[in-house]
């Protein structure tokens, strides 16, 4: 064990203090980087001749509402003057009932609100009223009239409104994908504003006091200070048509980005990084072997116990990496407000599928490795692997459309598509049964086992051999002879 | 008398092609034995086979008194022909991953002191590809042997060294030996043989062709040789009695005698083929012997 424990802390070091290694690893951070500074720049020499953007909040509150769009501008003023906008000192609310950050924001001269505009409608509690004044609004969003409209659905802030229940909800309606500014500038914003007035309206002296919520002047402020930045709560709907009949149908809830994102995401980093990992492990193998530095090794340590340190140490390099692209990934989503917790669950089942994703390709990416002579020999022999390793893209599509259907759960019980295929899965959908996971780990550490004997097979005849690669048929000989 | 490495009847197929054949082979302990053959001759995979590398197909490999495939390979260092070293890694950090692999817990001392010894103390944090190919040889040797080996197998340890510096190596080979180790030295280089090696093994197409100690050969397989030269003519060996073969090395010819040969009537027949200008009487070179046994086997192999 302390063989392979050596042999896989070298191969480890050596991957990842290697230049190739830092270089893959840093090209995602800056692609993000760039993904995301880019447009920024753009819109800031854009900024001055950008038109100005209209946007309707359908306040369904009962009494005054919510003062939404009020606050908002004060928030956008606040804004572009670079500084909070007035104080909440003096205006008759006890000071010990405010947060203690209020007044002390630090603001941005340009932010997500820049270019907005805003006007509050007086909305209906009834749902039909309700739908058809979204239809008609729904139509100026089509139109380009409207960027975007925003419902305040009539107990949203209630002190007991049900949580979850549309009537509840706030949402954002849009035709597009996604628009940044107006998630992160109205819907996070509007999201505190209507927080904000609920926690106030629990407080029945202040109630009592002022007979009604927090003021415009006063959230603007405490938002500024708490630059709240999360879109987690508000609901994303396509918008309203009329069917056949010509009956109103609701807009369709829509996934949020980062739900929409995470099962694909997951999926295609665990493959992505068996393919970044194994590839030079193939490589490093096929040099070693031409190097004679495989025949040093194996006179100190079983053919058994360099394949094993080879793999460990193959496997660590890809956890790093795939751990240091999910967690770019989720501060990109963060970043973009879009990041919601994704729990425990998801990311124990994606490290334990793809360390056995690396166990199980790896080791036939090292055993073709060590039956080649160069990477053209290897690419031959590769073919049959990499047929097996693009496997599960051949279901990806169907796992994200129906995660709990009979083919995508058949499917991600086939070992060599099962790492990818329940991570997408998993993160597609929480209906999943706790057995299923279960039973494919169950499936590919057996598959394993059995990949890595294979492996080792072929690794202590062709680590030495030399000569003409050998044919599938020859590999097969090789499993069964003696050295 | 122990025997570090004993082998018995042991055969090696690749294929249909017989790498060793039906190998009788006893390496007594303490001492260094040359292993010699022309390339391909089996000579590598006896050798792999003494390492564990390979498994006989047929036969027993006893190695340190084990015959089993884990016999410690911590007791066992081995200096491939080509260099079998990490290029990226600084020769210190590779010296000592090879020395933990052997079982060292704490190199670093030994594995400086062989740096020492060998003049590789500024050379400790270069890497590999930045060696020279002299000094990536003695990086190999410390590799194979800073462990304390009780059986080291040096294939072609001289390989691309100067004259101070296989002096050096020769040196440390010797203080191995003294220190209780059994050495094993494949080399092609014949003077190196002769003078460093106790005993002599020759393969030649998967089978043993001489094996014993440098008497022993000489002995057994040896000749008196003369070289002669004459003035101004070119000697007409089928002339002479008592000869088995000749020679002609340009400026003289050399001249192997019969078991039986008498070296003073072959200078008189010298003398009457013209004047005799050098007469040298000497006993066979390992590299005579070497050829002379070699080529009687590709002969019998050819008549057979």
């Amino acid at each position: 064990m302390n063989k392979i424990l050596l042999i896989a802390k070298r191969e480890f070091r050596a991957t990842v203090l290697s230049k190739a290694f830092l270089i893959s690893l840093l090209t995602m951070p800056v692609g993000f980087g760039a993904a995301i500074g880019l447009p920024r720049v753009i819109q800031r020499f854009k900024s001055d001749e950008a038109e100005i953007r209209q946007i309707v909040i359908v306040d369904r509150t009962p009494g005054r509402g919510v003062d939404a769009a009020e606050t908002l501008e004060q928030l956008r003023d606040q804004q572009q003057a670079g500084g909070p906008v007035g104080s909440a000192a003096g205006d008759g609310t006890p000071a010990g009932e405010r947060p203690a950050a209020a007044g002390t924001a630090v603001s941005r001269a340009s932010g997500p609100l820049s270019r907005l505009e805003f006007t509050t409608v007086r909305g209906s509690a009834d749902a039909a009223e309700a739908l058809q004044t979204h239809y008609d609004l729904g139509r100026r969003v089509a139109s380009g009239e409207l960027a975007a409209f925003f419902d305040i659905g009539p107990a949203a802030v209630e002190a007991r409104g049900a949580q979850g229940s549309e009537a509840a909800a706030i949402s954002y309606y849009t035709d597009k994908a996604m628009d940044r500014d107006l998630l992160l500038g109205v819907g996070t914003n509007l999201l505190a504003i209507v927080q904000l007035q609920k926690s106030a309206s629990q407080n029945p002296l202040l109630f009592l006091r002022e007979e009604r919520r927090y003021r415009p002047q006063e959230i603007a402020s405490l938002l500024t200070a708490a630059s709240k930045q999360s879109a987690a709560g508000l609901v994303q709907r396509e918008l309203p048509t009329r069917d056949a009949a010509g009956n109103l149908v609701p807009g369709q809830e829509v996934a949020s980005a980062f739900r929409a994102i995470l099962p694909i995401a997951a999926a295609l980093l665990l493959f992505v990084s068996v393919l970044i990992v194994a590839s030079p492990q193939l490589q490093g193998v096929i040099e070693e072997k031409m190097n004679r530095i495989g025949e040093v090794l194996l006179g100190s340590a079983s053919p058994f116990q360099v394949l094993a340190g080879k793999l460990l140490g193959m496997t660590g390099t890809g956890l790093v990496l795939s751990l240091v692209y999910a967690g770019g990934g989720l501060l990109a989503a963060k970043y973009w407000g879009l990041a919601e917790n994704i729990g425990f669950a998801l990311p124990l089942w994606f490290v334990i599928f793809q360390a056995l994703a690396l166990l199980l390709f790896g080791s036939l990416f090292i055993a073709v490795g060590s039956a080649c002579n160069d990477m053209k020999e290897a690419q031959n022999l590769l073919m049959p692997v990499s047929l097996i390793l693009s496997m599960p893209l051949i279901f990806l599509p169907n796992a994200l459309e129906d995660p709990t259907g009979s083919l995508a759960r058949m499917a991600s019980l086939i070992p060599f598509a099962t790492p990818s295929l329940m991570v997408c899965r998993i993160a597609a959908t929480n209906q999943l049964p706790i057995w299923e996971p279960l039973l494919g780990m169950a499936l590919v550490i057996g598959t394993t086992v059995l990949a890595i004997w294979v492996a080792a097979r072929i690794f202590r005849i062709g680590y030495l051999s030399t000569g003409r690669a050998p044919s599938l048929l020859e590999l097969t000989r090789w499993i069964f002879s003696r050295v | 008398m122990n025997h570090a490495v004993v082998l018995s009847g042991v055969t090696k197929r690749f294929g249909r092609k017989v790498a060793v054949r039906a190998l009788d082979l006893k390496v007594r302990s303490g001492t260094i034995t040359g292993f010699l053959g022309p390339n391909g001759s089996g000579k590598t995979t006896t050798l792999r086979l003494i390492t564990r590398l390979y498994s006989p197909d047929e036969g027993t490999v006893e190695v340190l008194g084990s015959s089993t495939e884990k016999c410690a390979s911590d007791q066992l260092g081995y200096l491939p022909e080509e260099r079998g070293l990490y290029r990226s890694m600084k020769v210190l950090d590779l010296l000592c991953f090879f020395a933990r692999l052997k079982g060292v817990r704490s190199p670093d001392p030994d594995v400086r002191k062989w740096l020492t010894r060998l003049d590789l103390t500024d050379a400790a944090n270069l890497k590999v590809e930045a060696l020279s190919k002299g000094m990536a040889q003695r990086v190999q040797f410390i590799a194979a042997v800073v462990h304390g080996p009780r059986l080291v197998i040096l294939d072609e340890p001289f390989s691309g060294l100067d004259p101070v510096h296989a002096v050096q190596i020769g040196d440390a080979i010797r203080e191995l030996k003294a220190h209780g180790s059994t050495i094993i030295l494949s080399t092609h280089d014949m003077d190196v043989a002769e003078r460093m090696c106790d005993s002599l093994v020759l393969i030649h197409e998967g089978n043993k062709v001489l094996d014993g100690s440098w008497d022993e050969v000489r002995q057994r397989h040896g000749h008196r040789t003369v070289r002669a030269r004459l003035i101004g003519k070119t000697i007409d060996a089928s002339r002479l009695p008592g000869v088995v073969s000749s020679v002609d090395l340009g400026a003289e010819t050399a001249i192997t005698l019969a078991a039986d040969g008498d070296a003073q009537q072959l200078l008189r027949a010298l003398l009457d083929q013209g004047p005799v200008a050098s007469f040298d009487l000497g006993e066979s070179s390992l590299r005579e012997i070497f050829l002379e046994r070699v080529g009687a086997t590709r002969m019998e192999a050819a008549t057979a």
